[in-house]
């Protein structure tokens, strides 16, 4: 597998001011994620995945050092170009799925696109393929109300990849779901991986998911104590 | 508007006293002395207007507290122009319009022939004794002579004048001048007498002034 | 993303239903208030122009200091000459003698003793040769029985004094009043017509006769308590009004019996009434504006934590912070035009229905009045009328969510996002 840096953390802070301290979430935390990778932040509570999470996504800004995904530093840029960024690049999965209740699953799936200005033609081909792919068809006009959680979440995968992102970043995806959802998510999930290609990187505590994980970057305190790539004796590429 | 006006009901006499009669005792004489028989009075009542002076010549017959009439000689207009009072009624007759007229509620606090005389003042012939509580307030020198003056409540509601206050001349027992007040003690009219005539029986005013304090 | 907006917008009634119907409800109200206003201010100052006060007014000195319009010895004398000065000086206006008078009407049994009485106001107006003052008076439209006087001796009655009075059509009446100089005057007349004037001060008790009929009967020939002035056009025109005034008491001496003349704008506190009428319109505005604005930046507020969370995936799409905040003030926009439009015509719809029917007022109005307020108070459609709304109906909301959107704008991208996960 090729090795192309995708994303690069260089000597990161994150500070907050707490009770009149500052309290340091990231400390001088470097790390890089290459193309392709299927990676996860774990730790426990607190330990700075979320805030990582956050800077990765172009979300917040660092105190210190720099975040750079596609060789640009997000952090030197304006909130403006972040949220470009963030348009073009990046998607998000959240635990609670977030999705707009008044919308059908059809226009939920439909919203990244606007936001690109792409034409409704195009819309609506790159729609009904990411439904396809998540076998959602039946359920296009349905609305976020009338689905289970297992669905909904992967009406939220659908959205995040009906833009083909260059990273997928996931905040604890299975936290709401039950054991089977939660490993019918993640191998769709490893499938996307493997199949299109994406970019994931998990903010998590799951061992479910920590299981489907093929790098495994530790976090405590803030900093990275164990950073673990597998082999890949499943990969078919 | 001022009134000057030659009036006789206000009919006052008495004789003079050793010693100082009490409130109640004055009122008793002033009561008596407004009392006659029988009356005749031939007048002038000059009004004072804002287009200048009116003179109205009367008539008047009475007969003791409750029966008298009025009838007017001059000016032409108000020639014939009559009024009879029987007790508490009063009625106006006019020969131009010949027709009778109850003078009641309302019309009673008119002014008659636009003077400052209501009819209301005209009926006013009750006993002050019957009607007033009287006390004596401190002498007072008028026009050179001692005075005595008397104060009057109301013993009952419904008077055309809650308050009065009297002055009383001490030598002859006839009053000088008589200030009658509203029921919120304000000051409604004034009556001031500046001539007597002697009758066989006390003085009877024959020059007074009445006027509205509210004009 | 417009029409993305617009399916949320119309799908969610809590931002659209709700907010446009306070809005509608709102703007239709003050629409109503604004209509009902002009029509009951505007109209009783009307009735008090024609029944009072003229839109200017000529009486003597003495009497207008005195504030006795009705007192005959202060009365103006030589009023034709007086009537003719002022056609040919102010040929703008027409004036109008009138006599003001209080008296007693007493109506008479078989045996011609007193059977009823009444103190009455009575007026003597040019009825014979004007048709203006029947009109001014609204006497034809007001005759309720018989007819209206049309020789010497021959008076109205309101309905509600001749009921009083228990006078029928045809039966003689006797004025009891006074002369110039305090004399009695007895004078009988007799009932031909009975008004209603639909005025509660001037119902209760107004006697109408000629002018020159009434003269006589009261020893005043050439005298009127006063003459009234009305223009020819376009109603009350202040600065001229102004004008007159000035230009007449400048040319005329100050004694108590000359005359002077007075505008509409200096009796019975017509001048802060007027000034009060436009100061209660655009303080009602502000009301309604501070009202509406209030209600629906709470509504905006409470909208914009509802909408948390789409305003944080929205963010986390990549949209931007001002293209958010644009796209709900624009939401406001066509929300508070749609509202306003929706309010004005619902408004307008009451409004015209007071205009044609009109509101009795005797049941909620009491007590002695000195204004010519009709008892059937009506509305009066004003041009203003369209466009008054979109002051709050636009604006309230706009601002509202203007301040409120700011929420969004300021907080930090990734705080909305967390709190995204904890709603």
């Amino acid at each position: 597998m090729r090795q192309e840096p995708l994303l690069q953390a260089k000597e990161v802070d994150k500070i907050y001011p707490v009770g009149g301290h500052d309290f340091y979430a990231l400390k001088n935390l470097s790390f890089t994620l290459n193309r392709g990778e299927f990676a996860g932040l774990i730790g426990p509570s607190g330990s700075g995945k979320t805030t990582l999470l956050n800077l990765l996504g172009a979300l917040d800004t660092p105190n210190r050092g720099t975040i750079e995904l596609l060789g640009e530093k997000l952090s030197h840029l304006s909130a403006n170009k972040q949220a470009l960024f963030r348009r073009l690049h990046i998607s998000f999965i959240f635990q609670t799925y977030n999705l707009l209740p008044l919308y059908s699953v059809f226009e939920n799936v439909e919203l990244p696109l606007i936001l690109l200005k792409l034409e409704p033609k195009e819309r609506k081909k790159r729609v009904h393929e990411a439904l396809e792919w998540l076998s959602l068809m039946d359920k296009a006009q349905a609305k976020p109300s009338q689905l289970s959680g297992g669905q909904a979440q992967r009406v939220a995968i659908a959205r995040a990849m009906v833009k083909n992102p260059e990273i997928i970043l996931a905040d604890e995806p299975t936290a709401n779901l039950d054991s089977e959802a939660s490993h019918g998510i993640l191998k769709t999930l490893r499938q996307i991986n493997e199949e299109k290609g994406a970019t994931f990187l998990f903010s998590t505590h799951d061992d479910k998911v920590i299981g489907y994980l093929k790098r495994k970057i530790t976090l405590t305190d803030g900093q990275i104590v164990h950073d673990l790539s597998l082999p890949e004796p499943l990969k078919k590429r | 508007m001022r009134l000057w006006a030659l009036l006789f009901f206000f009919c006052l006499t008495g004789l003079p006293l050793a010693a100082e009669p009490t409130a109640a005792e004055i009122l008793r004489r002033l009561d008596q002395n407004q009392l006659y028989p029988t009356l005749f009075i031939e007048s002038t009542m000059i009004i004072q207007g804002r287009k200048g002076q009116r003179r109205l010549r009367s008539q008047s017959w009475s007969q003791g507290r409750e029966k008298s009439f009025i009838r007017y000689l001059s000016p032409p207009r108000e020639r014939g122009t009559s009024m009879l009072k029987l007790k508490d009624q009063l009625w106006l007759y006019s020969p131009q319009a010949d027709r009778t007229i109850a003078i009641a509620g309302h019309m009673l606090r008119q002014p008659i022939m636009g003077s400052d005389l209501s009819y209301e003042d005209m009926m006013e012939r009750t006993s002050l004794v019957k009607n007033y509580q009287a006390t004596k307030l401190d002498n007072e020198v008028i026009q050179g002579a001692g005075s005595w003056v008397l104060e009057l409540k109301a013993k009952q509601a419904g008077l055309a004048y809650p308050k009065q206050r009297i002055w009383v001349d001490p030598k002859k027992i006839a009053a000088t001048k008589v200030e009658l007040y509203g029921s919120r003690g304000k000051l409604l009219k004034r009556v001031t007498i500046q001539s007597f005539i002697q009758t066989p029986t006390g003085w009877y005013p024959s020059d007074l002034t009445y006027k509205d304090m509210l004009k | 993303m417009i029409r993305f907006l617009l399916k949320g917008l119309l799908r969610d009634r809590h931002r659209s239903l709700f907010p446009l119907l306070v809005i509608s409800l709102g703007v239709a109200l003050l629409v109503l208030f604004q209509a009902w206003l002009q029509g009951a201010l505007y109209g009783t100052l009307s009735n008090q122009a024609h029944f009072r006060t003229g839109h200017v007014k000529l009486l003597t000195r003495g009497a207008w200091a005195e504030n006795q319009s009705s007192s005959l010895d202060l009365a103006l004398s030589q009023v034709e000459t007086l009537k003719n000065e002022l056609a040919t000086s102010y040929p703008d206006l027409n004036f109008f003698p009138r006599l003001r008078f209080g008296g007693l009407l007493d109506v008479p049994d078989a045996k011609g003793e007193t059977r009823s009485q009444s103190p009455i106001l009575g007026f003597g107006l040019e009825l014979f040769n004007h048709k203006q003052e029947i009109q001014a008076f609204h006497l034809q439209e007001g005759l309720a029985q018989g007819r209206l006087p049309q020789g010497p001796g021959e008076i109205l009655l309101t309905l509600d004094l001749a009921e009083k009075l228990q006078l029928t059509l045809g039966e003689k009446a006797t004025l009891i009043s006074n002369d110039p100089n305090g004399g009695m005057v007895i004078h009988n007349f007799t009932l031909v017509g009975m008004v209603r004037f639909g005025i509660k001060p001037l119902d209760r008790a107004s006697l109408i006769g000629d002018l020159k009929d009434l003269q006589r009967a009261l020893g005043m020939r050439k005298g009127a308590t006063e003459i009234v002035g009305f223009f020819k056009e376009k109603g009350l025109n202040r600065p001229r009004a102004l004008e007159i005034k000035r230009h007449f008491n400048q040319n005329h001496p100050l004694s108590e019996l000359s005359p002077q003349m007075i505008t509409l704008s200096d009796q019975d506190g017509l001048d802060t009434y007027l000034d009060q009428i436009e100061s209660w319109m655009s303080w009602i505005l502000i009301f309604f504006i501070g009202l509406l604005g209030f209600i629906l930046w709470n509504l905006g507020l409470i909208n914009g934590l509802r909408r948390y969370r789409e305003m944080g995936l929205r963010l986390a799409l990549g949209e931007e912070k001002k293209q958010i905040y644009q796209s709900l003030l624009l939401e406001a926009l066509v929300l508070g035009l749609v509202g306003t439009f929706l309010g004005t015509s619902i408004g307008l719809l009451p409004a015209y229905y007071l205009q044609e029917v009109g509101l009795d007022t005797t049941k909620i109005l009491t007590g002695n009045q000195n204004f010519m307020i009709q008892n059937q108070v009506h509305a009066k459609i004003i041009f203003s009328n369209l466009w008054v709304g979109f002051f709050p109906g636009l604006f309230a909301p706009f601002l509202g969510t203007l301040i409120s959107g700011l929420g969004v704008f300021r907080k930090n991208t990734a705080q909305i996002l967390n709190q995204l996960e904890s709603i």
